[in-house]
């Protein structure tokens, strides 16, 4: 226990030089200002604001890009609040009563909750990361590669059980996602795999150019094409502070939206999104009049913001011990990593020692950091709101194209980039969640180094591989589950968690 | 290649996903196919083409599947008319061949006019927001290198305007102009990215 204090006080040593916090408020602010544009998630924000990492230091870098990624999320609430448009898919559900307190004219309230409860849930979360950092790392050291293989393998199951849609769509994204991971040179013969002699396609597609095009340019092609009219409600907000009726109510729902949500976060598959729609069901199943909820209940907002908040942190548990993304938010920072000469895995926490604790302190930095300066900055956020689409989009195709450009200063690679996005916008035609496609996309390249190792220790036996106890217990539950979520009862199940 | 999306009930359920589907099948097709030449399992190591014909053909399983299901199933139909094909289609074409004699930049400078001269009728076929944003994403690829970030953002905010159904020619200008000296200032002079600001061959000169 002493130990974790003792490494959680390292960490903080290095998350609050004057550096570093500089950089952990440009993120979260800079996060913050893309979230609350509609239409932009964590995915794109992240994917955009990259590039101005790659003049720093990795440490900086990494609490840079976990600010930005808070700062999305913080965002996203703050339109599902005020004008009933989710910034993320996992503030979806706080559209429902935030939005509604906001018409009441308790938009204040619901702001601050949603802060308070997100920051309480940083809080806990952190400390959890703390707690779990250590023996898990020391746990990934028995893995070899048959054992890495079966995790992700695993892993990816728990994505398409977890994800939002039919299990048959969301495997056919992570199998498309793997599929477009293996063109590039083979890892062993350098021979080019599906290159078609073009040199830029011997490291494979950059999994920016998949990201910007799928989540940056589609969801720009698809929502130049709605209309821009929002409706705005609370022009001035006043009165910040939640009635002392208002935390009552709120605070047991905080209290079990950072529970559910930390423990579906450490979930491969899980993460934001989930946790606040299960966060929210929970939330009006225990309550004694349900019939509020929708029509303004403050626990509607308190759970799921404190759930998802809390996910989006204990997400970052399989990464940085494992070396696994949980979503697809994940496999982007194992590609920031990457970038920046970091391999994610259990060596990170014994070797570069001031990375890890520094940014699992500087998350709790900057869930501090986004309570102090948002809420006063919430009018500007507003007005914001207030710029029409017409002029947003046109920036952040900017930043977008700017943003893959200068990666490699491959021209190539933007026209790629196009080539994903006008598919990310064929997928959106034909109702697939890409998401799961980013995690296929970054898992599998593991998935077949971890494979091939495995197959050549074990002279080319699969049984042998098949029947490593470990191996063999993650396999099966990997089996298990799938056919466990393809039973109708279950299925349903599932389904009306997501309808609600 | 869309798009209005209406009822329709025939043979099969729910066409949206039959055509989701059909395009991964096509996909792990040409998996299959680009990969035919790369070695498999030797002895007891896998090859370059394993682990990639592995997953194609999961993928060629899993697409049949999600095929066979929307036969029974409900849902959308999804619309590929003829009309925005055309459209596209020669679009492509005229870009190729230009592409082809003048380069790139004038290219690119060709499918911008004629975007805008057909501005009416792409909207009526309910294309313009793709198309003009496919243009001005290809604007930039063509004009980076050669005209610096200044003219390419420029073009990138002029054109991309134009693919909302509120454009507005002289604002949109404005806004291009603006954004042209934000992105000089905060990507050169304070980020300090390796790109040219105005066309290179202009400063040598």
């Amino acid at each position: 226990m002493t130990d974790i204090f003792a490494n959680l006080i390292f960490g903080l040593s290095i998350a609050i030089t004057p550096t570093n916090i500089v950089l952990c408020l440009v993120g979260a602010l800079a996060g913050t200002l893309v979230g609350v544009l509609p239409g932009i998630g964590p995915l794109a924000t992240i994917a955009m604001l990259l590039p101005i990492t790659f003049g720093l230091p990795p440490v900086g870098a990494l609490i840079m890009l976990s600010g930005v990624f808070y700062g999305a999320m913080y965002g996203g609430s703050t339109t599902a609040i005020l004008v009933n448009i989710p910034g993320e898919a996992a503030s979806v559900v706080t559209t429902l009563d935030g939005f509604e307190m906001a018409k009441q004219g308790r938009a204040g309230s619901a702001l601050a909750i949603a802060a308070i409860g997100s920051f309480f849930a940083g809080c806990v979360a952190t400390v959890l990361i703390a707690l779990l950092a250590g023996p898990l790392t020391q746990f990934a050291f028995f893995f070899g590669p048959a054992e890495y293989f079966a995790l992700m393998t695993l892993g990816l199951v728990m994505a398409i059980v977890l994800a939002n849609g039919p299990i048959s769509k969301s495997t056919l994204m992570i199998l498309a996602g793997i599929v477009f991971s293996m063109v590039s040179a083979d890892v062993d013969t350098g021979e080019g795999r599906m290159t078609f002699g073009r040199y830029e396609l011997s490291d494979g597609f950059g999994f920016i150019v998949v990201a910007m095009g799928v989540f940056g340019f589609a969801e720009i092609i698809k929502n130049v094409l709605q209309s821009s009219t929002r409706q705005l409600i609370a022009e001035r907000i006043t009165n910040l502070m939640p009635t002392r009726r208002d935390f009552a109510e709120a605070v047991p729902a905080i209290a079990r939206g950072t529970i559910l949500g930390s423990l579906l976060g450490i979930l491969p598959g899980g993460g934001a999104i989930l946790s606040s729609f299960a966060s929210y069901t929970l939330e009006k199943k225990l309550s004694k009049t349900p019939e509020r909820f929708g029509k303004g209940a403050i626990e509607g907002v308190a759970g799921p913001e404190s759930a998802n908040n809390a996910a989006a942190q204990t997400s970052f548990i399989p990464l940085l011990t494992l070396g696994i993304p949980a979503n697809a938010v994940m496999a982007l920072m194992v590609g920031a990593m990457t970038l920046h000469g970091i391999a994610p895995g259990p060596q990170v926490a014994t070797k570069q020692p001031d990375l890890f604790w520094g940014l699992i302190a500087s998350m709790w930095v900057g869930n501090l950091m986004l309570l102090v300066i948002n809420l006063p900055l919430i009018g500007i956020w507003v007005r914001l709101l207030r710029v029409p689409y017409r002029l947003l989009y046109p920036m952040i195709l900017v930043f977008c194209c700017i943003g893959v450009y200068s990666l490699n200063t491959s021209t190539f690679e933007i026209m790629l980039a196009l080539a994903f996005g006008l598919f990310g916008y064929w997928l959106y035609k034909h109702d697939f969640e890409p998401a799961p496609l980013l995690l296929g996309f970054i898992l599998g390249p593991m998935m077949e180094e971890n494979l091939r190792k495995a197959m050549s220790l074990a002279r080319g036996d699969l049984l042998e591989i098949m029947t490593r106890p470990l191996t063999g217990v993650l396999l099966a539950s990997a089996a298990i589950l799938l056919v466990v979520a393809i039973l109708p009862a279950v299925r349903k199940q599932r389904e009306t968690v997501f309808v609600e | 290649m869309d798009s209005d999306i209406t009822k329709r009930s025939g043979l099969i359920g729910n066409p949206r996903d039959f055509i989701g589907g059909l395009g991964f099948l096509l996909l792990a097709v040409f998996v299959l196919w680009a990969t035919r030449d790369l070695p498999g399992q030797r002895g007891f190591q896998l090859g370059a083409g394993s682990v990639p014909r592995l997953f194609a053909l999961l993928l060629a399983f899993n697409a049949i599947f999600v095929m066979a299901l929307s036969a029974f199933g409900q849902g959308p139909a999804v619309h590929y008319a003829l009309g925005p094909s055309l459209a596209i289609a020669a679009l492509t074409g005229i870009g190729l061949f230009t592409n082809y004699f003048a380069g790139p930049e004038l290219a690119v400078a060709v499918l911008i006019l004629a975007a805008f001269a057909s501005r009416q009728k792409l909207a009526a076929l309910s294309i313009r927001g793709p198309i003009f944003i496919a243009i001005a994403i290809l604007a930039f690829a063509a004009f980076i290198k050669s005209l610096g970030l200044f003219v390419t953002v420029f073009a990138l905010v002029a054109v991309s305007s134009a693919a909302s159904e509120e454009y507005k020619p002289v604002e949109s200008f404005a806004w291009a102009l603006g954004l042209a000296v934000f992105s000089v200032l905060l990507f050169i002079l304070l980020l300090n990215q390796p790109i040219s600001a105005f066309p290179p061959s202009l400063l040598t000169r």
